[in-house]
């Protein structure tokens, strides 16, 4: 279990994050939801242990995370495979770090199987930039999902891909998170409202200036149902509304922030 | 046709483009010293030998010219292979500490413009050979642009990577070899590249104030007797002996940055 407590952090006197208090049970799949700039992408650097909140505390079994979490891995918008290698020497290297003991040629079949349960069997060779952006983002997730750790924390992974693409990766992450039985949390930070509702088992909206947790609603429903039939829920739609109303208000609340604009400052 | 053919095809056509054009340029400028000497003799003879005097003289001075092609190379390598080292390690050291950095930039900034042809009067009155004074001047000429330029380097490394690096587990040798030094290259290499073009200029003003061999010395030494049928064949052989080494450089360089293409 991932408990927050009270975690605050400020950049330059500016307070990003204000008193976090969240508990992410086993097994979920949380969404952080919010507009850009309300702090949910520190709190999942604060929760890979890249960065030191000012204060309040995070645990994840029971145990402060203190440095770069081991039971954590983080999937990146981009930029999350090293160019200069090889997509297989990539997760190869993933998996070195993490099981040092296993020899080349196990790295290198366990590297294999889970390029090809994405969908990547013939990738192996290939440079990162010979894939598409929604083949690279495959390449990581199989990377984040190949070492053995319980806690996958995913930023905005899919913001830069086409629609098409991104439905597809949504469903292979789903499918994923249901295959691994309970076993594996995932923490996910998105700005779609409607992939949160389609993703998300819990969903937590963040507000902005500063960052704070607006609402955090049970969506463990939705797993039951696909998605073309999901959206066509009544009470999935009752959801999306309310959230959508939260959003809302934190949006038109910044808007009207006086304190945004500074007087000569700008161009 | 795949997307790897088509490119490969494009590559050919554009390698045969510049093979082409650039024997054309060539040939031309050729023709017209050719015209302007052996031919018109519009030009001053002494000062400026037809192509029936300076091809003659260089094939006369071949083991001459190989002679001192050695003794360059002997030095130029050394030191060249000492400044890459000594930059990028420094470069890489001082890149990941912030704080080394932050006491160590304003020196860095005062020594870095420092041009090392200044130096040399200098280095040959306190070191005890010419070959060591020399292989210095060239260091220190290597050193600078390689040990600013890998700074530079490490700084502008996508921050994404190095959390990537950090999220990975990946510490201490693992970190440098595997992540910052590939990821800081592109700059590396520009500075190497720069560094290597200053190294050509400081060996051949090196060789000009004191060895007793060397193709600077070569074009110095003949430029004395005004035999300038041969200070032409030198510097010719010596651009030679540059367009040859730049070449090796790009190849090599090609190879390692395969991945900064394509993105």
């Amino acid at each position: 279990m991932i408990q927050c407590t009270d975690v605050s952090i400020a950049f330059q006197g500016k307070t990003v994050l204000d008193r976090i208090g969240l508990e992410i049970p086993d097994g979920a799949f949380l969404c952080l939801l919010g507009q850009s700039g309300c702090g949910k992408s520190t709190f999942l650097r604060l929760l890979a242990g890249l960065l030191k909140a000012d204060s309040g505390s995070i645990t994840i079994d029971g145990r402060e995370v203190d440095g770069p979490e081991k039971a954590c891995s983080v999937v990146f918008q981009d930029y999350s495979l090293f160019p200069w290698m090889t997509t297989g020497d990539n997760l190869m290297l993933a998996l070195k770090a993490a099981c040092p003991d296993k020899t080349r040629a196990e790295l290198r079949n366990l590297a294999e199987s889970y390029l090809e349960l994405v969908g990547l069997g013939g990738a192996f060779h290939q440079y990162p930039s010979a894939l598409s952006g929604g083949m690279r983002q495959r390449a990581a997730i199989a990377r984040a999902i190949s070492v053995p750790c319980r806690v996958l924390l995913m930023d905005e992974p899919f913001g830069a891909l086409d629609p098409v693409n991104r439905a597809m990766l949504q469903d292979l992450v789903r499918t994923l998170h249901a295959d691994s039985g309970g076993q594996r949390t995932v923490v996910f930070v998105t700005h779609d409202v409607d992939e949160a509702l389609y993703l998300g088992t819990r969903i937590a909206v963040f507000g902005s200036s500063p960052g704070r947790l607006l609402a955090l609603e049970d969506n463990s429903a939705s797993r039951r149902l696909p998605r073309e039939k999901l959206f066509a829920d009544e009470s999935t739609l009752a959801l999306q509304r309310k959230i959508m109303s939260v959003y809302r208000a934190d949006m038109e609340k910044k808007l009207n922030d006086k304190n945004l604009f500074h007087a000569g400052n700008g161009i | 046709m795949t997307r790897k053919e088509f490119e490969l095809r494009q590559a050919r056509r554009d390698r045969r483009i510049a093979v082409i054009g650039a024997s054309i340029v060539f040939a031309s400028l050729i023709a017209l010293y050719a015209v302007l000497t052996d031919l018109t003799h519009a030009l001053d003879p002494v000062l400026f030998p037809g192509l029936g005097v300076i091809l003659p003289e260089m094939a006369a001075s071949a083991p001459e010219l190989f002679k001192g092609f050695l003794y360059s190379m002997r030095l130029l390598i050394p030191s060249l292979a000492a400044g890459i080292l000594a930059g990028v390690t420094c470069g890489l050291v001082v890149g990941m500490h912030p704080k080394v950095k932050l006491v160590l930039m304003p020196l860095f900034r005062a020594l870095n413009p420092v041009p090392p042809t200044m130096l040399i009067p200098y280095a040959i009155a306190v070191l005890p050979s010419f070959w060591l004074s020399s292989a210095v001047i060239i260091f220190l000429g290597v050193f600078w642009p390689v040990l600013m330029s890998t700074l530079h380097g490490v700084v502008m490394l996508e921050p994404r990577w190095i959390d990537n690096a950090r999220c990975l587990q990946l510490t201490g040798r693992k970190l440098v070899f595997k992540v910052i030094l590939p990821g800081a290259m592109p700059q590396i290499f520009a500075g190497v590249g720069s560094g290597l073009i200053f190294s050509f200029i400081l060996l051949t003003v090196a060789e000009m104030f004191g060895a007793k061999a060397g193709m600077g010395f070569y074009v110095q030494y003949y430029a004395d007797f005004a035999e300038y049928g041969k200070v032409l064949g030198g510097i010719i052989f010596l651009s030679a002996v540059v367009i040859l080494l730049m070449t090796v450089f790009d190849r090599i360089q090609r190879r390692v940055l395969y991945w900064t293409n394509k993105r």
